[in-house]
């Protein structure tokens, strides 16, 4: 929405002046303005920026490797726990979270088991996306039989039971050579995006279908704009809100699946080489403390707070999101 | 609508036809059969192997096996149990499928019970401590993962209160359910709030109830003659999908708890390549969630006339 | 009032209720059941029908009950002597039948349902004499003609019993079990059947005749396939005849009472037992996968025996009271490092020995295990006749590791290449292979690499010598406690052994002889030959005998524990001693 560029004569007008120079306001603007005013949303954007510097920044931050073993040092408490007469398992400030069973620092694994849980809620939606938008587009703006035949594509897709679609994927392909690449998270990828383009494309199905009779759309055919045009400059900017907001309940989605899956032994592989980018996850963490349990509850603890608090973050944000890109909303 | 119908039912058998192919094809991709479970507890002779094979018709080309498994399973048939020797699958799911059924309808129960309510009251209370509180619980609903829960629960209400025992194995009885019904529920109880509470909102800003209001209807009377029963539509439409979810996804809580139902069998299955009982699980698995499906869609061809129009 | 709203509702209620109801069906009641019975009558076989009835047994009072509630870490799939093979069923097994020999506390073959035994002159027949007025719980006399159709049926193709692999050193019985069902018929599969040197000469006597001398085969004879399964129960019961106590009838000191899948089994002690009734009244055991849970029912004491889990033992042995019920003692099993003798660099013997040199037992054991494994530097386990307590070869030494590869000419250890260890993966198994991948690299300076691949696939792989991985894990669980099976049956070309590529014609000629060989003495010294003979080859790293670990309750008495015992202590040779002080119960 451009603003008209001329100017009044200076000192005639003061409201005028003032509409000159008025910043650009666009719908974007106004949605970032509405999604800033909620609070949590912002509570949320502010820990997911946290666990993201974890993620980059681990190897300044873990104050141990992630992989470094220290004998006779197993199961140690958290450092805020005494216990009388066990110095190999009493709380030792330099273990804030204690050990695991090879003893090593808990913490240090949770800092670096934050990579693998961003990693995997962020990457996977760069296919699913792209997959998600191309088939939605194309079965809801050409319509007929090609439509048709798409969403009983889906039909398939959806039809499979997802968590065991999962098991089912990771235990058939994880010891080909190419369920190997990264520690299985490719495969692991893979497996994510296969499942949750189907929503993707539905959604913009959905919005292009609603949007194909718009009248601007009639207007940009009648000028001779061709399908792309259409498609790419009309048709996906205004689908974008649902889109965003979709992508932003999927990223929990995918840390919890891989939680799941690490927790029955299905996830990353583990690797010796100490300089390896992903080291752990927060779900093989869980499922070494799982069997722990009583040897050290904070090893199942602290994951598990971990996870639920991105959940939560990226949960608030897209609740903002919604709120903040639906334009039915009154301010 | 009775061409609609059939025209839907008919899609599924292709639909069905590919989870089988998907599913086989799959199973077969890794490495190991049936008798290569854990070496240390089992040692199969490799003479023996082969009358093993032979006699299960393991040793047949794959796309024989594939097709008589179809032309079998579309006669009800799922073959025999490689694990559970002696037993025929579709007997071991009818035999286990109702204890499955029965945690997720509970859990569901638990889920409405909770969470509608919730959802509901926060809209009405909009904003206030009752609002935060519901949000809250909802979003926690959802984050925590279920065996995390679940293992607390039992340290919390077994060990450390004794209001159950840790080996709850009366089945028949009403204690044992409880903390796996809970668990189970607690993430489709917060979806429920909150689903509940933004369609409520909704609901409260329409026309028709400042209309009643303006009629001089007691709030009472606007609250359940008007604005619940529209309110609760999306929740009635997810109940199905909902369902279907808690029962093919309980296989963690099954095994944590050890329930005797078929989660826990689906996923013993995988690891031990028992063929037939996986490709019969995801089969019946996926006829379930078809079904909810196609209810779902028959619901909203019901309420919303547009949709049928169109297809 | 019937608006679409309120249809769709009324609709979603009747589908929710329709897939309760088969829940909420009440289970049919159990009826009186016609079975037919083979009775002996003076040595004539007669049939008969009746309606079996349970036996009224005195039921104790309650609170007096002497119940022993034991955790098993799996829902047994089958329980059926000639077809299982996994420990919890066979733990069952053992307590519903006994079979023609049994163990002692030191594994040693005593007499069981046959009162003696005799071979001929080279160990190539035997004869099993039973004893006197043995019968099954519901009071049918056991006779010799009962172990003839045990032993047949386990071999027969048409069962397809995993462990069918025992019998197989019984003359016919290779033949017969290895038979294709899809080309014979029926009448030329029983004759294969009739051709298998079993017989019962009289309702005493069981004769069997074997392919090679086996003056060992009284030991085998002991195990759970040659039980005497009841032909015509099997065949009027169904497929789920082995759940139900109207047809899993046996001989043992207990009686099957009830079984829920995935729950818990429970059996009571049978009064008309020969060898007297069982101390306790009953039995159950409750299938609990996850120690973490089991743990928790122990403590609560909702379980008198437990499984423990290592990651539990450091909890444990901190606690006053449950370090006193911890018990830990050397089970039948020994683990060992295998090499691909035929790959390189492992195909070179130095290299072998270099690694075995550099592995530290002793902190694998304290710092991996926590104990729950003790080292060794031999095949054959203590506790079993053959264990050698003077060996020490290849003992941990890291200066004499180095100079072998020095010898091997690998001067700079790291052009030996990426040494590559497979293993099944599982969390417990990632912390220790990469304790272990440390430790050689600190000791050797070698550079490892792990692959952990799926347990299943990992089985596969270490099946067939072309896919055997280059460095990994296994072990062995005996089948009898007996040389022979530790020796022979592994290490001899062209069995287990050769899955590493391993052969040598002096270790086998020494196992033939020993295996032939009637003098007892003479037996041990020649098996204990032959395994300084396997030590010196090097063909692996002899790493540690696994550990059975267990919690007991104090209340529990007698047991009498021995190495086999895998699924629950005293379960080889305390059935019917164990016992309950009543009076220590809370």
């Amino acid at each position: 929405m451009a603003v008209a560029t001329r100017r009044p004569a200076p000192g005639k007008n003061v409201l005028a002046l003032d509409f000159a120079l008025r910043k650009e306001r666009s719908l974007w603007g106004d949605a970032w303005r509405r999604l800033v005013r909620n609070k949590a949303a912002v509570l949320g954007m502010v820990m997911i920026v946290f666990f993201a510097a974890l993620a980059v920044f681990a190897p300044l931050i873990a104050p141990h490797g992630p992989l470094e073993i220290y004998s006779n040092n197993a199961f140690r408490a958290p450092a805020w726990v005494h216990i009388a007469g066990d110095a190999a398992h009493t709380g030792d400030p330099s273990f804030l979270l204690g050990t695991d069973s090879l003893g090593r620092d808990v913490l240090s694994r949770l800092i670096y088991g934050t990579r693998t849980s961003m990693v995997v809620g962020l990457v996977p939606l760069i296919p699913t996306l792209l997959i998600g938008i191309t088939v939605g587009m194309a079965a809801g703006y050409i319509g007929g039989r090609v439509d048709n035949l798409l969403m009983r594509f889906t039909d398939v897709v959806y039809a499979f039971p997802g968590l065991l679609f999962f098991v089912i994927m990771m235990t058939a392909l994880r010891d080909t050579s190419f369920g190997k690449l990264l520690n299985g998270l490719f495969l692991l990828f893979i497996s994510l995006s296969l499942v949750a383009w189907v929503s993707v494309a539905r959604l913009v199905r959905g919005q292009v279908l609603s949007l194909k009779e718009k009248e601007f759309v009639e207007a940009a055919r009648m000028i001779g704009a061709s399908d792309w045009c259409i498609m790419l400059r009309h048709l996906l900017p205004n689908s974008l809100g649902p889109i965003i907001v979709a992508s932003a309940f999927m990223i929990p989605g995918s840390i919890m699946t891989e939680a799941i899956l690490g927790f029955l032994g299905l996830g990353l592989r583990p690797p010796t080489n100490p300089r390896a980018p992903f080291p752990t996850s927060w779900g093989s963490i869980c499922l070494e403390g799982y069997a722990a349990i009583n040897a050290q509850p904070w090893l199942l603890l602290a994951p598990a707070i971990c996870i639920a608090l991105i959940m939560l973050a990226f949960t608030f944000v897209g609740d903002g999101l919604r709120d903040a890109l639906d334009p039915r909303m009154i301010e | 609508m009775i061409k609609y119908l059939i025209r839907r039912f008919l899609w599924l058998v292709p639909v069905f036809f590919t989870v089988a192919l998907v599913t086989f094809v799959l199973m077969h991709a890794a490495p190991g059969g049936p008798w290569d479970t854990d070496p240390m507890m089992r040692k199969v002779d490799p003479r023996t192997e082969a009358v093993l094979n032979r006699r299960y018709g393991l040793d047949k080309p794959l796309w024989q096996q594939f097709l008589d498994y179809v032309w079998n399973a579309a006669q009800g048939k799922l073959g025999p149990s490689y694990r559970l020797r002696g037993r025929q699958v579709e007997d071991v799911l009818r035999e286990r499928f109702p204890t499955t059924a029965k945690l997720g309808l509970l859990a569901l129960a638990m889920a409405i019970v909770v969470g509608l309510p919730l959802g509901v009251i926060a809209a009405l209370r909009q904003n206030t401590w009752v609002d935060y509180f519901s949000l809250f619980f909802a979003t926690v609903g959802t984050a925590v993962p279920s065996f995390v829960l679940g293992i607390f629960l039992i340290i919390i209400f077994a060990s450390w209160l004794h209001w159950v025992t840790v080996l709850e194995s009366d089945w028949s009885s009403f204690k044992p359910w409880i903390l796996p019904a809970v668990v189970l529920g607690v993430g489709t109880a917060a979806y429920i709030a909150r689903l509940s509470r933004s369609s409520m909102l909704e609901v409260i800003r329409q026309d028709y109830v400042r209309t009643a209001r303006a009629k001089g209807l007691s709030e009472r009377a606007i609250i359940l003659q008007h604005m619940l029963q529209n309110a609760l539509i999306p929740v009635v439409t997810i109940l199905g999908p909902a369902l279907a979810n808690l029962i093919t996804g309980s296989f963690i809580i099954e095994t944590l708890f050890r329930v005797p139902g078929m989660g826990r069998l689906y996923v013993t299955a995988i690891n031990q390549r028992d063929y037939s009982m996986i490709m019969g699980t995801t089969l019946f698995y996926a006829v379930i969630i078809a079904l909810t499906n196609l209810g779902v869609d028959i619901t909203y061809g019901f309420l919303d006339p547009r949709i049928k129009a169109s297809e | 009032m019937f608006t679409r709203k309120n249809w769709t509702i009324v609709a979603t209620l009747i589908m929710v209720v329709t897939l309760i109801l088969p829940a909420c069906q009440a289970a049919p009641a159990s009826e009186p059941v016609e079975v037919t019975r083979v009775v002996y009558k003076e040595g004539t076989p007669e049939v008969i029908t009746e309606v079996v009835t349970a036996t009224p047994e005195p039921t104790p009072e309650p609170g007096k009950e002497k119940v022993l509630r034991i955790h098993l870490n799996s829902s047994p799939d089958l329980i059926d002597p000639q077809q299982s093979s996994f420990n919890n069923e066979i733990a069952h097994l053992s307590l519903i039948y006994q079979g023609l020999t049994a163990f002692d506390e030191n594994l040693e073959t005593i007499p069981a349902a046959a009162e003696s035994w005799e071979y001929n002159e080279d160990a190539t027949e035997i004869t099993f004499h039973l004893r006197e007025g043995l019968k099954y719980s519901d009071g049918t006399p056991v006779t010799a003609d009962r172990f003839e159709y045990a032993l047949k049926r386990a071999a027969d193709p048409r069962v397809a019993g995993e462990y069918q692999y025992i019998v197989f050193d019984i003359e016919g019985a290779e033949e017969f079990g290895t038979a294709n069902v899809e080309e014979l018929s029926d009448e030329e599969l029983d004759a294969l059947r009739d051709a298998m040197q079993v017989k019962a000469l009289d309702a005493k006597t069981l004769w069997m005749k074997l392919t090679h001398p086996a003056p060992y085969w009284h030991t085998v004879m002991g195990l759970w396939v040659a039980y005497p399964a009841r032909k015509e129960m099997i065949e009027a019961g169904g497929d789920l005849w082995w759940q139900n106590p109207e047809y899993q009838v046996g001989n043992g000191p207990f009686i099957l009472e009830s079984f829920e899948e995935q729950v818990k089994c429970v059996l009571r002690a049978n009064p008309n037992y020969w060898a007297g009734r069982p101390k306790v009244d009953k039995i159950e055991f409750h299938f609990i996968p996850d120690t973490a849970v089991a743990f928790e029912a122990y403590k609560n004491d909702e379980l008198d025996i437990a499984i423990l889990a290592a990651e539990d033992l450091a909890t444990i042995m901190a606690d006053p009271v449950l370090s006193k019920e911890a018990m830990v003692e050397p089970g039948t099993v020994t683990m060992a490092v295998m090499f691909h003798n035929l790959r390189p660099p492992f195909d070179n013997k130095l290299v072998r020995e270099a690694f075995t040199y550099a592995f530290d037992r002793e902190g694998w054991c304290n710092d991996i295990l926590h104990g729950l494994g003790t080292p060794t530097l031999q095949w054959i386990p203590p506790g079993v006749v053959g264990y050698d307590p003077s060996i020490d070869m290849y003992d941990y030494d890291v200066e004499k590791a180095r100079a072998k590869l020095k010898e091997a000419g690998y001067n700079d250890p790291q052009d030996l290449g990426e040494i590559v260890i497979t293993y099944p993966s599982s969390p417990r198994n990632q912390t220790r292979f990469e304790w272990l991948a440390n430790m050689w690299q600190q000791n050797l300076g070698v550079t490892i690499a792990l692959d952990p691949v799926e347990p299943t696939t990992f089985t596969a792989l270490t099946k067939d010598v072309n896919t055997t991985p280059l460095v990994y894990i296994l072990g062995w669980i005996q089948d009898y406690p007996d040389p022979q099976n530790w020796l022979s049956v592994y290490w001899t070309c062209g069995a287990f052994g050769e899955r590493i590529g391993y052969c040598n014609e002096e270790f086998d000629s020494l196992c033939s002889l020993a295996d032939a060989e009637l003098d007892p003495e003479k037996r041990v010294e020649l098996y204990q030959e032959a395994q300084r003979v396997l030590i010196g080859d090097c063909p692996g790293a002899f790493a540690y005998n696994r550990a059975n670990s267990y919690l007991v309750k104090p209340w529990v008495k007698d047991i009498g524990y021995t190495p086999m015992d895998a699924a629950w202590p005293g379960q080889w040779a305390s059935q019917t001693t164990v016992d309950i002080d009543l009076s220590m119960l809370p």
